[in-house]
């Protein structure tokens, strides 16, 4: 289990916080999705959890062991998919993986059956500056899995991606949690987050403004409709009306002359809209 | 082990796909060459003629000249001191040689002079080392020590400004992959390689038979010591520019000591402060014997290698895998 607790973080020493009093905790075997715009210091937690950025205030445990106190043993069981590709240009994929995992002292994936599932098992021997941005984001996550970490953390895994190749890394982080993994998943995308995971919460301008279960903050803050496509006057028209209000729903139903009838939740998109009073753009 | 073995293999793929290897490589080509062709065996100096105008003619001393003008002529070509007799004086015309040199002639003349001329004269040099060593293989010391040695230094940097580029220095951070093992690393490869260009230049100019064992150790260490002052060094720069710029500074005061080497009398305390001088010192040793102190030598050696590994060390770890910008 990871626990972040009362973190703080100013990068300028100025007294200005990038993020505030964050606390949360990730369990393994669990998703715990990091929402927020661009600027709200998403990047920046996950850098103090994985030890990139050092920690000013607050605390992040492992298992109980501080962050403070990183070593070998650590490093060997995180894995850290970045928001920017980083990799060795004039090395193939096949070699940008197979050097990552001797860097490593424990067992370690087959690089080609990686390469395999996030699609590049045919580009596995062509240089890495001749490929896309999408082919190199998918490399990055495809490293960030080579030591079938305990701790994995994902910055962005599908911006970029053709809707196929993004539902084989879905496929590919739910494998990690079956597995037992504790995965922070950081995204703009609220589709993403509301697929995979178990928790998720909203950080908004440096602080987390919601966090709870998908489907909890549906209950909390959405508010759920049907809509209705009636016939009015020759004409289609459509109505919401919210699901909880069954009467006013039969009243409409006995009288219009209704075509097409559709449920609909509120998406994770709209809620978080009216949390923060802010449009969440990617 | 493993980890610093495939980093070692990765970092040489890596390099064949720079331009900076090739380019060293082609200059280790270029000194075979220069040394081989370029340079003269034998400095024409050492065959001066001496002329004399109007001397004595019982004066067993040089070779008289047609006259005063054709004395000057040769002198002025370079292949002549001139020696010009008058009543109670001589004149010494010569193309500008140290007043040590003269007095030298002048000792020589001295003796014909009084016909006290010793029968043999023995000619012993302070440095007998250096007494045989052709020219143009005198100066394959400096240039193994300034060009396959220093590929360490160059390359090594070299690697790291990309690592930051490519922003893949952030992964090796959250990897167990740690400081020592990535100075070791880069070290040992570069090690291997300034050996085998040490090792090339070697045999392609001065040839087989010199001190090995002596060679190969020091051109091992002697990489290693750049290799590691050159990471240390590079740490905290982000690009090519700033690098560029001030590393050449940095190899010019390394190449100071090539003024001691060439004129041993000038040897001031803080020369052998800078690591290239015991370097220099010990190959001009291993490949043409005599001189230097093989124990001075060793520890001013050892010292710097502890000394540049340390500096690496606390380097690489706050300025480049630690320190950068996350
Ligand atoms: N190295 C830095 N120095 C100073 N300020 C920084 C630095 N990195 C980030 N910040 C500031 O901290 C805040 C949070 O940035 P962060 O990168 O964590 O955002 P993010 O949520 O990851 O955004 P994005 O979705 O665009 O990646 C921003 O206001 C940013 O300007
Ligand atoms: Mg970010």
């Amino acid at each position: 289990m990871i626990q972040v607790n009362h973190v703080f973080h100013d990068y300028e020493g100025k007294g200005k916080s990038a993020v505030s009093d964050i606390s949360f905790s990730v369990e393994g075997g669990s998703i715990f999705g990091f929402l927020g715009p661009s600027g709200a210091g998403k990047s920046t937690i996950q850098n103090i959890m994985t030890g990139l950025l050092p920690i000013q205030r607050g605390e992040v445990l492992y298992e109980g062991k501080s962050v403070r106190g990183l070593n070998t043993a650590f490093f060997n069981q995180i894995g850290v998919s970045f928001e920017q590709s980083n990799l060795y240009s004039s090395l193939t994929g096949l070699e940008n993986l197979k050097f990552y995992a001797a860097l490593f002292s424990v067992p370690t994936v087959n690089p080609l059956e990686l390469l395999d599932r996030v699609g590049l098992r045919e580009d596995a021997n062509k240089r890495v500056s001749n490929y896309s941005k999408g082919m190199r984001q998918r490399l990055t996550f495809a490293r960030a899995l080579i030591n079938r970490p305990k701790y994995l953390f994902l910055d962005e895994p599908t911006s970029g991606l053709d809707p196929k190749t993004a539902v084989g890394i879905r496929e590919l982080i739910l494998e990690q949690k079956s597995r037992g993994a504790a995965v922070f998943l950081t995204t703009h995308s609220m589709e993403l987050a509301d697929a995979l995971s178990d928790t998720v919460a909203f950080l908004y301008g440096g602080v987390i403004a919601a966090m709870d279960t998908p489907e909890a903050l549906k209950r909390v803050y959405g508010r759920r409709e049907v809509r209705v496509v009636y016939r009015e006057d020759g004409e289609e028209r459509e109505r919401a009306i919210p699901m909880d209000d069954k009467a006013a729903l039969a009243a409409f139903l006995t009288t219009a002359d209704a075509i097409k009838l559709h449920s609909q939740e509120a998406t994770l998109e709209e809620i978080f809209l009216r949390v923060t009073g802010k449009e969440l753009t990617a | 082990m493993k980890s610093i073995l495939s980093t070692c293999m990765q970092d040489f793929k890596r390099l064949l796909t720079n331009a900076l290897f090739w380019v060293l490589t082609a200059t280790l080509a270029v000194i075979v060459l220069v040394v081989n062709l370029a340079l003269p065996k034998e400095m024409a100096s050492e065959t001066v003629q001496q002329l004399t105008y109007n001397a004595p003619a019982d004066l067993a001393f040089g070779v008289p000249a047609e006259s005063e003008a054709a004395l000057r002529e040769a002198v002025q070509e370079g292949a002549a001191i001139g020696f010009i007799f008058a009543k109670d004086s001589v004149t010494i015309v010569h193309p500008g040689y140290s007043e040590k040199t003269l007095q030298v002639y002048l000792l020589e003349l001295e003796f014909a002079q009084s016909g006290a001329m010793p029968a043999i004269i023995d000619v012993s040099y302070l440095d007998e080392a250096a007494k045989e060593i052709p020219f143009n293989l005198r100066f394959t010391p400096i240039f193994i020590a300034f060009e396959a040695l220093m590929t360490g230094f160059i390359l090594g940097g070299a690697l790291m400004l990309a690592e930051k580029q490519d922003g893949t220095v952030r992964a090796l951070r959250v990897s167990p992959f740690g400081t020592a093992k990535y100075v070791l690393s880069k070290t040992l490869l570069f090690s291997l390689i300034g050996t085998l260009y040490a090792s090339l230049i070697c045999l392609l100019t001065v040839g087989v038979a010199i001190n090995w064992g002596q060679f190969l150790l020091l051109s091992f260490f002697g990489t290693a010591i750049f290799t590691m002052i050159g990471l240390a060094y590079t740490s905290p720069f982000y690009d090519m520019s700033g690098w560029f710029f001030s590393m050449v500074v940095l190899l010019s005061v390394n190449m100071l000591p090539v003024m001691s080497y060439t004129s041993p009398a000038f040897t001031p305390f803080w020369m052998r402060l800078i690591p290239s001088y015991p370097i220099l010192m010990a190959y001009r040793s291993a490949m043409f014997g005599g001189a230097a102190d093989p124990w001075t030598i060793a520890i001013s050696i050892a010292a710097w290698c502890v000394v540049s590994y340390l500096l690496a060390l606390v380097f690489v770890r706050r300025k480049h895998l630690r320190g950068v910008k996350a």
